[in-house]
């Protein structure tokens, strides 16, 4: 599968990564190969088949409503690398 | 036959005090009798830790912190009221949670993260008096074959240190073979566990997916990720099997099936005759090195003598597993990542200036090449334009080959294959081409993909004295029968020692 | 010759009535659980920031979600007083983006195969007649999702704080169809579901604290075209007042943008609650791609024939089924019956009510009147009325069986028991000595008296001015001391008079 410059950059964008213009060839060329490679499924038919989207065969697993607060805030906060007493920080989002 | 390990030490500095110990059992014995301690053992372990740092097995090692808990676990053996894992020292592949200790998947990106929890798995061994000697060096991320990739550098085969150990569970592979701990826990999600085992002549069994908690378990492939434990023997792993094993209410995937003792399990009965299949191209094909195709044409040929019935199979799926695992893994990879991003925890880039670039810059400063390519081709595939193409396409496969794997196992007891094409190569051999890297995981991808239980088993070595392994694969949820089995084998007739 | 450039404001009322305003609404509404849809923290408004946390609310590596049984019991709930399809098959998908209050970089929610399906709520608005007129406004669909963490601007400093207490609080979301025509009908839709909401018991429906918020989607297009117009949506907006005004002011914006000739875009506005206009987002925004896949950290849910059946066997009465009861049962207006169906726990109050006394539109006034009154002066909720059903009953019997006036009820004695919430009424009365005279002899003579001490306003009286009956009946009142039966003088005057 070919995939061009625009096509890599709004994929970065979407996965909030850098390319750099010296690595995009290269990036390119890999990727591509592997997607080529992916492309080897059409050979397989799946006429009919559903696709398996859950490897589980468990069902409603799920629990009683209990409130329980299993991380204090110093805890919480303790990890972020940027954060006063109250709050984790990031630089201001431009609306 | 006891199998032996050390082939990293001449007989000058080996440490005589640490003995070869296969089992915990016979460590428990030892510890028993008076003849060690825990806080002995630990300190023994240290040592060699110390001694064979070049191998780069660990990232962390927990010395206080282990001989603190020797200290304690020798009191209540005295006390009589030791758990069953008295005795065990333990290493964790760094993708998982133990609390107050740092935890960074190999990765630069959670620099200085400690986890405020510990993963269900390992606080069932820490319950049964387990000591974590560490945590052990991988693949960034849990992403790779070599153990190339980690941001804390490559780790060593001790058979031989220029090349791999394989991975991504490297440095807990390696930790066992060079007996820098008795046994290890790493993650298996196309091949973690087995794989390295096979290329550092040790035991390690991936379980059935939803067998074992992932609670703790830094993901990466969602529904493909397994925790399993990497040992000596095979009836250690069944120990450690049984105790991790079991529903667990913060993880919704895991099975709510009873466990069965798999430790107590009879030993094989010789008079039971079983049918197995095994990969017709595995030993045909002249992509498998050819002392590997020899040396499971030998196991085939003694199963035959004990009365078993072994027969060839076509798994004309076989190959499309790769690529369905790809397209999966790095999809559900771009997603369990995305929580990276230097808001919370972790490394956050000093270049950024607003929210933009503290995103991208973090990510892209704190993830390794191999994961930046995999969360984008695995965005990629789940772009609108491919979604169904790609993602969808592979999820119909994978449920094609999921059903072939079971009806196969419902016509043989168990199916067995090479682990790997190649021993252990050597190191940057294979990191210029991923395509090259990603064909290594061919055997191994299958157990992933259909979900069910597999064992990489000691089988021997090469013309260059590096292990070869086997792979014994049965139906989900059969960890009894496989466990039984592979004891068995182990013990009949895989011969290790093979010069 | 020069073409006019139509505004919004300026806008002639025949050029607006050649088009169609259709609207379509996401309404996202907080669950009422004790904790969070897949966290086990404290779900709940308020609350010293990131108090509420864990490890699986701040997305800490290793972390996993497990689902809360009863945000499901409260989607089923909604979905069956809807008259949704409740799926039998339902499962969870990842919505990918990267937000700072969204921890995980995906929010859990719904896509392929949502809870509940279809249905709808029917709203009442009034014709040019002033006819009231009902329509149904169908959904589309009803998922269950996340709700994120919130950001918190510190016009100081250069950051944005976050605060994470409300990341992973349990949301049902409810996507209408376009069948909205209007910001009347807007209003009232919404109003309905927030009532709905609290009747369910399901949520506080509070738009104010941000349990209830909507999402609006408003486009144009000739009266007769099949094809839509350009759809702009508004978000966040919470208040139904605001809700009506931006409709109103879209719908407006959108007709003249279109008179004169100018391109509509397909964008996100927002809504200036001071101008009363909406103004388009500073930032271009790009399309996003959520690259929506089922979540594999969970598993399905199967909803059984069985378990429905028990959700629904357990669930309140709905606001029309009860105004259809009290108006078919109790025979009062719908016009009440709509008042009194406002809140549940009024609804309540009511029925009770009617089980205690038979003269139900004397009760229906009651409530309606004297004890509405009381409760927005005071600022209670029915709920925390001091009088129980059995005390108004009681009061009630009295004034119908004519035992103390209307008057001396409302005036005298319902606010003496406010004082005094456990006292009998009729006790009350007798010790107050407000019992009403019904002595027609005793009556008749303070008529008589009344009459003669005012002999020129009898005159007057029977000449035409027929309002100085009033006057007569209010001396007698006084004469009587105000027990005086107002409907026996009346008859009294009235047989002397004429």
């Amino acid at each position: 599968m070919k995939i061009d410059r625009e096509a890599l950059h709004k994929v970065a964008h979407l996965a909030r990564l850098e390319v750099k213009p010296e690595e995009e060839a290269a990036l390119l060329a890999s990727m591509e190969s592997v997607l080529t490679w992916m492309e080897q499924l059409d050979e397989v038919d799946t006429e009919g088949v559903e696709p398996l989207t859950h490897m589980t065969d468990e069902v409603n697993n799920w629990r009683e409503d209990v409130a329980k607060n299993a991380l204090s805030r110093e805890d919480g906060l303790g990890n972020a690398p940027s954060h006063d007493e109250t709050y984790i920080k990031v630089p201001k989002v431009i609306e | 036959m006891p199998y032996r390990l050390c082939f990293c030490f001449s007989e000058d500095n080996f440490p005589p005090e640490l003995k070869d110990y296969q089992t915990l059992a016979a460590i428990q014995h030892d510890l028993k009798t008076g003849v060690s301690t825990c806080v002995e053992l630990v300190r023994l372990y240290l040592a060699r830790i110390e001694a064979e740092q070049h191998l780069n097995a660990f990232v962390e090692v927990y010395s206080s912190d282990s001989l603190q808990r020797a200290e304690e676990i020798d009191a209540k053996l005295t006390a009589g009221t030791a758990g069953r894992l008295a005795g065990l020292v333990l290493g964790i592949k760094d993708v998982l949670c133990y609390a107050a200790h740092g935890v960074q998947a190999g990765s630069k990106i959670l620099d200085n993260y400690k986890s405020p929890f510990t993963a269900t798995a390992v606080q069932r061994l820490l319950d049964e008096d387990a000591i974590i000697i560490g945590r052990q060096n991988c693949d960034e991320f849990a992403m790779g074959s070599s153990n190339e990739s980690s941001y804390f550098g490559v780790v060593r085969n001790a058979a031989d240190r220029a090349r791999v150990p394989g991975g991504s569970s490297g440095g807990s592979a390696v930790a066992v073979q060079a007996g820098l701990c008795h046994a290890s826990l790493g993650s298996d999600t196309g091949g973690s566990v087995r794989q390295p085992a096979a290329f550092c002549g040790v035991v390690g069994l991936k379980p059935s997916y939803g067998r074992v908690s992932r609670w703790g378990l830094i993901a990466y492939a969602s529904s493909f990720d397994c925790i399993g434990p990497i040992t000596k023997s095979v009836e250690d792993a069944a120990l450690l099997l049984e105790i991790m094993a079991g529903a667990d209410e913060f993880d919704s995937t895991v099975s709510t099936k009873q466990v069965p003792a798999y430790s107590k399990s009879r030993t094989w009965n010789e008079s039971q005759k079983v049918r197995i299949g095994y990969l017709r191209e595995s030993v045909e094909s002249e992509a498998v090195a050819p002392a590997i195709r020899q040396r499971t044409l030998e196991v085939i040929e003694q199963l035959r003598e004990q009365g078993h019935t072994v027969e060839p199979v076509e798994m004309p799926l076989l190959k499309y597993g790769l690529p369905t695992y790809y397209i999966l893994t790095t999809a559900e990879a771009s997603s369990n990542l995305a929580r990276f991003d230097g808001v919370r925890y972790g490394y956050r880039s000093q270049q950024a200036s607003d929210l933009e670039s503290l995103y991208k810059k973090s990510r892209t400063e704190g993830f390794g090449e191999e994961v930046r390519r995999r969360i984008l081709l695995g965005t990629f595939v789940l772009s609108a334009n491919y979604y169904d193409a790609y993602y969808t396409k592979a999820q119909r496969v994978r449920k094609l080959i999921r059903s072939e794997t079971e009806q196969l196992l419902t016509r043989y007891d168990f199916l067995i294959s090479p682990v790997t094409p190649t021993t252990a190569f050597k190191l940057g051999e294979k990191t210029d081409d991923s395509l090259q890297m990603y064909l290594a995981d061919i055997f191994t991808v299958g157990a992933n993909v259909a979900g069910t239980p597999a064992i990489a088993i000691p089988n021997g070595l090469d013309e260059n004295g590096l292990p070869i392994g086997l792979q014994v694969m049965t139906q989900a949820f059969e960890e009894e029968k496989l466990l039984s089995f592979s004891q068995y084998m182990s013990a009949t007739i895989a011969t290790p020692e093979k010069v | 010759m020069t073409s006019t450039e139509f505004t919004p404001t300026e806008l002639p009322d025949e050029l607006l009535e050649k088009y169609e305003t259709v609207i379509g609404l996401e309404v996202h509404c907080q669950l009422l659980t004790d904790s969070k849809l897949f966290a086990s923290d404290t779900n709940r408004f308020g609350g010293e920031p990131n108090t509420h946390i864990s490890p699986l609310t701040l997305a800490l590596p290793g972390t996993l979600p497990k689902l809360n049984q009863k945000a499901v019991e409260y989607a089923v709930r909604l979905g069956l007083a809807c008259g949704c399809d409740i799926s039998r098959h339902t499962i969870f998908d990842r919505k990918n983006y990267f937000y700072p209050d969204l921890p995980k970089g995906y929010q859990i929610s719904q896509d392929k195969a949502p809870i509940c399906v279809g249905g709808g709520v029917t709203v009442t608005t009034k014709d040019q007649e002033n006819n009231p007129v009902e329509r149904t406004i169908r959904f589309h669909h009803i998922h269950l999702e996340e709700d994120a963490g919130k950001s918190v601007h510190d016009g100081s400093s250069s950051d944005t704080q976050l605060d994470y207490n409300r990341a992973g609080t349990p949301l049902v979301e409810m996507v209408s169809e376009p069948d909205l025509r209007s910001a009347e009908e807007t209003g009232a839709f919404v109003t309905e579901i927030r009532r709905l909401v609290r009747y369910l018991d399901i949520s506080d429906g509070n738009m104010e604290e941000g349990s209830l918020r909507c999402d609006v989607n408003v486009s144009v297009r000739p009266f007769g075209q099949e094809e839509y117009g350009t759809k702009v949506e508004i978000k966040n907006m919470n208040s139904i007042r605001n809700i009506m005004r931006a409709v109103e002011y879209e719908r407006r914006r959108q007709v003249s943008a279109l008179e004169n000739g100018d391109a509509l875009f397909q964008e996100t506005r927002m809504f200036d609650a001071e101008t009363g206009e909406t103004y388009g987002m500073r930032v271009k925004e790009t399309m996003n791609d959520y690259r929506y896949f089922p979540d594999p950290d969970l598993c399905p849910v199967e909803l059984t024939e069985e378990r429905v059946q028990a959700i629904k066997s357990q669930m309140p009465a709905l606001p029309r089924e009860l105004r259809e009861k009290f108006v078919s049962q109790y025979g009062i207006p719908a016009y009440d019956a709509e008042l009194l169906t406002d809140t549940r726990d009024m609804a309540r109050y009511f029925e009770e009510l009617c089980g205690l006394t038979t003269h139900y539109k004397t009760a229906s006034n009651w409530l309606m009147g004297p004890v509405r009154s009381y409760l927005n002066e005071s600022g209670t909720e029915i709920a925390a009325f001091p009088l129980t059903p059995g005390t108004l009953a009681e009061l009630i019997e009295l004034i119908e069986t004519q035992v103390i006036s209307h008057s001396v009820a409302t005036q005298k004695a319902f606010p003496a028991l406010l004082e005094e919430p456990g006292r009998s009424p009729r006790e009350l009365a007798e010790a107050s000595d407000w019992l009403q005279n019904r002595n027609t002899n005793e009556l008749e003579t303070l008529v008589e008296e009344v009459l003669q001490s005012m002999p020129d306003k009898v005159k007057a009286y029977q000449k035409g001015k027929k309002g100085l009956m009033g006057l007569f009946v209010g001396e007698v009142m006084k004469k009587s001391k105000g027990k005086g039966d107002p409907k026996m003088i009346n008859q009294l005057l009235a047989q002397k008079l004429n």
